[in-house]
């Protein structure tokens, strides 16, 4: 295992590299190609849940993947770190290339990736310990032992996600006493702890309130300047404020064989989206007209 | 496929037949204006004042509309546009109906006899033209046609011909002085009616979009 994740590192370009690349100024220009999904389809069992997807993800750009439940978004957004992985029977075909490397080639270790590209899930899952500890548990599993190295972190890493000012005081009071909204910026903390390279969230924003889902959406645009972002969105008015590309997925159904698959319909800047889209299913969904 | 959303269907919906009454009234009220400026009846005066008062109720009905409906349905794609581009052409439509108004109120101090044969031969054209291009873009917004744009941009100069050659005419000193300077501003009229048929057109091409009509 610790030889695989040692592979992993030097296999995979490091950020810090890509970071000092010159940045891509002009924002309608797309930047570094992050991820390059190729014929993805997602398996679970015999069950094809998604087929054939392919787009390409952009350094310091929000993607947003919107769609009627079962099309797939949420498998999809989970092949870019290998969360699949730990469903058994579950299996992917084609090919996810992270800053040009494979995902899913032989060398690479799943752990090695997640620590790369961090999640956020749909409820906010604090660990059972204190606020502090909460956002210090990835650097110390990385192996930072230094106190004063810890306190910058969870500083650096609270700051990032707008929560420092309301719990400074209280760090060493339990993560599972703040409100929803704060829980999910501590989550959000905890992922940027490790300082990973993306940021993957599943529907961050369902189980809040218009306020909180305010200041996560806010918190986006701010962190965005670092990292890259894909989320998984029910809510369209939250795509079209934060994303700069959004991908309509949608559900195929095979009438013969009484299947179903979630297939990507339309990818393409958020604007055009949802105020030309090319697609007739995506002018369904994005307007509401779909039953 | 089950259609959601019909309330907001059926306000659009709404919109779109009161949109579609203005057209009317423009390209009706258009031939009945050049009708009357050449014949002398002013009968036609009093019709399309009743019909002004018509648009003024209506121009505020449809605005307060398509406000309620942006604010209040969060519209996107097809529904946005068609809701922001009856913002953008209702001006067009107004302006349009008054300038009709004003040719008509000419037939009152112009009698038909006045006009020199030449002028009079323009002016009937130009009405023509003017009455056709406004069906063109009638049916254009109807259709959700955005090719009309070039095609009306290409007939707008041959209405900016017309309209040298009704100066021409005028200053050519074949009619009296008054007649002149009122002719001048009727030409000035059709001229403007031509550049609004144009100006609708060209929102069409944004209305419109990418995808096929429904």
């Amino acid at each position: 295992m610790e030889d695989s994740e040692q592979k992993v590192v030097t296999n995979l370009p490091r950020s810090e590299v890509a970071a000092a690349q010159p940045a891509q100024s002009d924002a309608s220009e797309a930047g570094t190609e992050i991820f390059g999904a190729k014929k993805v389809s997602c398996y679970y069992g015999s069950f094809r849940a998604v087929t054939d997807v392919s787009l390409q993800i952009y350094e310091h750009e929000i993607t947003a993947f919107i769609g009627p439940s079962g099309c797939g978004k949420t498998t999809v957004l989970r092949t870019l770190n290998r969360m699949n992985d730990l469903v058994s029977g579950a299996h992917v075909e084609g090919d996810v290339e992270y800053r040009g490397a494979s995902l899913y080639g032989k060398d690479v270790s799943a752990i090695a990736v997640r620590r790369r590209i961090g999640m956020v899930f749909q409820k906010p899952n604090p660990f059972p310990k204190s606020i502090y500890d909460n956002v210090a548990y990835g650097p110390r599993i990385n192996g930072e032992r230094n106190k004063g190295k810890l306190n910058e972190i969870v500083e650096r890493s609270l700051r990032q996600a707008a929560l420092w000012d309301e719990v400074k005081d209280r760090l060493n009071n339990s993560g599972l006493g703040l409100s929803g909204g704060q829980a999910q910026r501590l989550c959000i903390a905890r992922t940027l702890a490790v300082e990973p390279d993306v940021v993957l969230m599943d529907e961050p924003c369902s189980a809040l309130d218009p306020i909180a889902t305010s200041a996560i959406e806010d918190l986006m645009r701010d962190i965005k300047q670092r990292y890259t972002i894909v989320i998984v969105t029910h809510n369209m008015q939250q795509a079209t404020r934060v994303s700069d590309r959004t991908a309509f997925f949608s559900v195929l159904r095979n009438e013969e064989s009484d299947t179903r698959t979630g297939v990507l319909v339309e990818y393409g800047r958020t604007q055009q989206i949802f105020e030309d889209p090319h697609d007739d299913r995506t002018r369904a969904y994005v307007t509401g007209r779909m039953g | 496929m089950a259609e959601h959303r019909q309330d907001l269907q059926r306000e659009l919906e709404g919109i779109e037949a009161k949109v579609i009454e203005l057209f009317a009234m423009v390209a009706e009220d258009l031939a009945r204006a050049t009708d009357a400026l050449l014949s002398g009846n002013n009968e036609v005066v009093k019709v399309l004042a009743e019909r002004e008062a018509v648009i003024e109720s209506l121009y505020p009905e449809i605005e307060e509309t398509v406000n309620r409906n942006i604010l209040l349905q969060a519209p996107v794609a097809s529904d946005l546009r068609f809701l922001l581009s009856v913002l953008r052409i209702m001006p067009e439509l107004e302006r349009s109906h008054d300038l009709v108004e004003n040719i008509a109120r000419r037939a009152d101090h112009i009698l038909s006899d006045d006009l020199s044969p030449r002028a009079r031969g323009i002016v009937e054209r130009m009405g023509e033209l003017v009455s056709d291009m406004w069906r063109q873009a009638s049916e254009a917004w109807y259709q959700r046609d955005s090719s009309a744009a070039a095609l009306l941009a290409e007939r707008d100069e041959e209405m900016d011909e017309l309209h040298a050659s009704l100066i021409a005419e005028l200053a050519s000193g074949s009619m009296t002085l008054p007649v002149a300077m009122e002719m001048t501003l009727v030409a000035r009229f059709y001229e403007r009616l031509g550049d609004h048929a144009v100006n609708v057109a060209r929102r069409v091409v944004y209305l419109a979009g990418s995808l096929p009509p429904d």
